[in-house]
């Protein structure tokens, strides 16, 4: 796993997996907005963002995301969220960001 | 607007602090809702009961049209009984026009009572009239009994008109000043005691009312309760734009003895000199110089002055207050005051009365006592002795006398705290009414070895199934054991140790009387067997000097007893208990009413700066709180959630100038609140464009505060804005076993 700038991130092919960290605000929101646009400019078809150690999502963190799903529907890319925990998918749905990702709960928690 | 936030006619407060309850048994009483027609209003001097009064009086002006109010106070220049009764009808008829014309401003001329009657309405001109020709005749009645009986009954030729009044009349212990052929208050009596109007007669309350009180209904106006004069404080702090804070506010509240007018005057006092009360010294300094020539200082002197006129004679009573407040045997016999005083028998008694109703001594059974309780009294005092009897330096004595305020402060505000504090064991063995009750409440060993440590949740339950049990004793009668013994005082706080008289069957028999006394003593870890000795002896000593014959003691300690001190418990029958068990014992009795949320402490409060991720801190400390409370995890996410939103929402819009967020949580029963504040842009003083969401994705933070908490408001202050969320305890996760 490679870490640029702080964002954890795995590459397979195609694919690239970006790690958020435990608490998804404005600063750590735009790093991953950034990996995710570089992963994007690289060739990425399938850019999956890890929410497995998030625990907390704030309202700002959610509109960086909605950049980064505008992003990857843009480039012509799939995008996923994985690993959502059971609060952070009721914030999702509460600003409506289920209506433009797929999201994939936490089935370990 | 707040009810109490009413027109002003004749009060001048804007906010009543702390006597809701007793404007609520005038309006009662005003509509008619007593079984009895009169209700005395007995109050603690310089108490508010003034204001109480007049506020009732606006209310009734102001919020109906069936019941005429009338207001009347006695004042201290009333001189003769005739005079004063003259008046009353002159403010009768002013009044009583000024409510039918629904014209406040009529209360304010000051034309003669013929021109008033001409603004009458005219469905009242025949009972007006002739109460004009009652008042423009007084000069040719010579019968001053009959002139007086004819205006007070003023307000009964209204009621046989058909009309509703309501009488206050105020002040009735200044009637002792009037002189005149007539009883001022008996006839006062007389007339509205049969008259059917529901009326309330005020004055202090130890103004000789006991023949009367019979008759009455009673209030009793007490000085402000600890947490209303700081809620006082802390709205005069606004109106007069001075700055306080918890700690000078506790002071306030505490040094002016809940004397709502001398927490005025410290405030007028700084407004003044355009100072604020936020330190201890700045408390002080204002205080010394109320008491030195302020208004503090000019109220006293006023008092002494009315009722004795001539300056050597205060002189005398000045010194024979000193001596009283500082000389180890508190009581002289009246007799030797009066050889004092240098008054002639007649004068002298009046003057000792005159200082009884103020409250400046105690009388009783022949002896006096200065009242070494009130503080600003015994300051007083002690500065003018010095000043005048002894003729000190006046620097000296300044200087001297602040330093000695500033060093008594911090033991002021301790003395509160630890009152505070206290289990409340007066009230606490008042419930003790032979309930039948785990004898592990009462025996620390027995809880240490079967119930420490157990969770809360279980640990009543488990002990409402524990087979041994005691009956508790039937309490007819608890008082602070310093009632009883006043040298306990030396040894501890009043609060903290008390007395019961009972009967342990109800058979009311001497074999049957028992006596409990009890101590809430101190020890950071299980008291020692010294400390548990220590004070065991000191209760002895307390049922020997008051020959209690059949008592029981009772220590509490915070965290119960060594086993040393357990058995020395055991030796002399005598109980121990541990703070945990208190609290154990006091929800099973049910008497959170009678000792109050004392032991609860349930409110925190933080200051975070504005920064990247200092909202996570507030996050992590609401979390604890919440896990602390049994919250639900979801429930606890979302609460982090919104708070964290919160904040966000400070730090983004406010431009704070001290970029401080200010949170409170605090947490009841069933609920979490928690207030979010900070100081800068208000949202109404944000341009349209600061607050239009971009592409709707911006903005989102109030809108997840509302989803996620139950209730949340939004309120602009002066300065700044505050944020209210509040979110409901339901159903607790709990992990199997």
């Amino acid at each position: 796993m490679q870490t640029t700038f702080d964002v954890p991130v795995q590459t397979n092919g195609e694919t690239a997996t970006v790690f958020a960290n435990d608490y998804l605000n404005k600063l750590s929101g735009e790093k991953i907005e950034r990996e995710c646009r570089r992963q994007l400019d690289a060739g990425c078809k399938n850019l999956v963002v890890n929410f497995a150690e998030t625990e907390i999502v704030n309202s700002i963190g959610v509109s960086i995301l909605l950049g980064v799903i505008d992003a990857a529907s843009n480039a012509g890319a799939k995008i996923v969220f994985s690993d959502v925990n059971d609060d952070t998918i009721e914030l999702f749905e509460m600003l409506g960001l289920t209506n433009h990702v797929k999201i994939v709960p936490d089935s370990c928690r | 607007m707040s009810d109490l936030q009413r027109k002003r006619i004749l009060s001048t407060a804007e906010n009543l602090v702390g006597r809701t309850r007793e404007l609520d048994a005038l309006m009662r009483h005003a509509k008619g809702e007593n079984s009895k027609p009169g209700l005395m209003l007995l109050s603690a001097p310089s108490a508010g009961a003034t204001e109480l009064l007049k506020t009732a009086f606006d209310r009734l002006f102001c919020e109906q049209k069936n019941t005429i109010p009338f207001y009347f106070a006695l004042k201290k220049t009333d001189e003769t009984v005739r005079q004063t009764a003259l008046r009353f009808l002159q403010n009768f008829l002013q009044q009583t026009i000024a409510f039918r014309r629904r014209d406040a401003k009529i209360l304010n001329l000051s034309g003669d009572v013929s021109e008033l009657a001409r603004i009458a309405v005219p469905g009242d001109g025949y009972w007006i009239d002739r109460l004009v020709e009652i008042y423009q005749n007084e000069s040719e009645t010579n019968n001053e009994l009959a002139f007086v009986r004819q205006a007070l009954s003023a307000p009964l030729r209204a009621v046989a008109a058909d009309t509703k009044i309501f009488v206050i009349i105020d002040d009735l212990h200044e009637a002792e000043n009037l002189t005149g052929e007539t009883d001022f208050l008996a006839e006062l009596q007389d007339v509205f005691s049969n008259s059917g109007l529901e009326f309330v007669l005020a004055g202090r309350r130890r103004f000789l009312f006991d023949a009367m009180r019979a008759h009455y209904e009673i209030l009793r106006l007490e000085p402000l309760s600890f947490s209303d004069a700081g809620l006082l404080a802390e709205d005069l702090a606004d109106k007069f734009s001075v700055v306080i804070n918890g700690q000078t506010r506790d002071l306030l509240a505490a040094q002016m003895q809940g004397n709502p007018q001398f927490i005025k005057f410290m405030f007028l006092a700084a407004s003044e000199r355009r100072q604020n009360l936020d330190c201890f010294r700045q408390i002080e300094k204002i205080y010394t110089d109320e008491l030195f020539g302020g208004r503090i200082g000019r109220f006293y002197d006023d008092v002494l002055a009315q009722i004795a006129p001539n300056i050597e004679t205060q002189k005398n009573i000045t010194g024979l207050l000193f001596d009283s407040l500082t000389i180890e045997k508190e009581q002289t016999p009246i007799e030797a005051w009066r050889k004092r005083a240098g008054l002639g028998e007649k004068d002298f008694y009046a003057a000792i009365n005159r200082l009884n109703t103020s409250e400046i001594i105690r009388l009783s059974s022949n002896h006096a006592e200065a009242m070494k309780e009130n503080t600003s009294l015994s300051d007083y005092i002690a500065a003018r002795f010095r000043l005048e009897v002894m003729g000190e330096n006046r620097a000296l004595t300044v200087a001297e006398s602040l330093s000695s305020y500033l060093k008594r402060a911090p033991k002021t505000i301790a003395r509160v705290y630890r009152r505070n504090s206290a289990i409340g064991l007066r009230e606490l063995l008042s419930v003790f009414d032979r309930q039948e009750i785990p004898l592990a409440l009462l025996d620390y060993s027995r809880f240490r070895d079967e119930y420490k440590g157990a969770p809360n949740e279980e640990l009543l339950k488990t002990l409402a199934k524990d087979a041994e049990k005691i009956r508790l004793p039937q309490i007819v009668y608890s008082a602070h054991t310093m009632a009883f013994y006043p040298p306990i005082e030396q040894s501890i706080e009043k609060e903290r140790s008390a007395v019961a008289f009972g009967f342990q069957e109800s058979k009311y028999t001497d074999e049957d009387e028992t006596i409990w006394i009890t101590a809430e003593i101190d020890s950071k870890l299980e008291a020692a067997k010294d400390l548990t000795e220590f004070w065991c002896d000191r209760l002895e000593v307390v049922a020997l000097m008051c020959n209690f014959l059949n008592y029981k003691i009772w220590l509490i300690a915070p965290e119960g007893f060594s086993p040393e001190a357990v058995e020395v418990l055991r030796r002399r029958n005598a109980f121990g208990s541990s703070r945990k068990q208190i609290e154990l014992l006091i929800k099973t009795l049910d008497a959170e009413a009678v000792t109050g949320e004392k032991l609860k402490a349930n409110e925190y409060e933080i200051v975070i700066p504005m920064g990247e991720d200092t909202e996570m801190i507030a996050a992590q400390t609401i979390e604890e709180i919440a896990r602390r409370h049994h919250f639900a995890p979801k429930a606890i996410n979302q609460i982090k959630t919104a708070l964290i939103e919160a904040c966000i929402n400070a730090t983004e819009h406010s431009l704070s100038p001290d970029r401080k967020i200010y949170q409170k949580f605090a947490v009841e029963n069933d609920k979490i609140v928690i207030t979010i504040a900070n100081r800068g842009l208000r949202l109404s003083d944000k341009k349209a464009s600061e607050t239009t969401p971009d592409e709707g994705r911006r903005g989102w933070g109030l809108k997840l505060m509302k989803t996620l908490m139950d209730e949340v408001k939004f309120e602009e202050t002066d300065d700044g804005t505050r944020i209210s969320m509040t979110k409901y305890l339901k159903t607790v996760d709990k992990q199997p076993v």
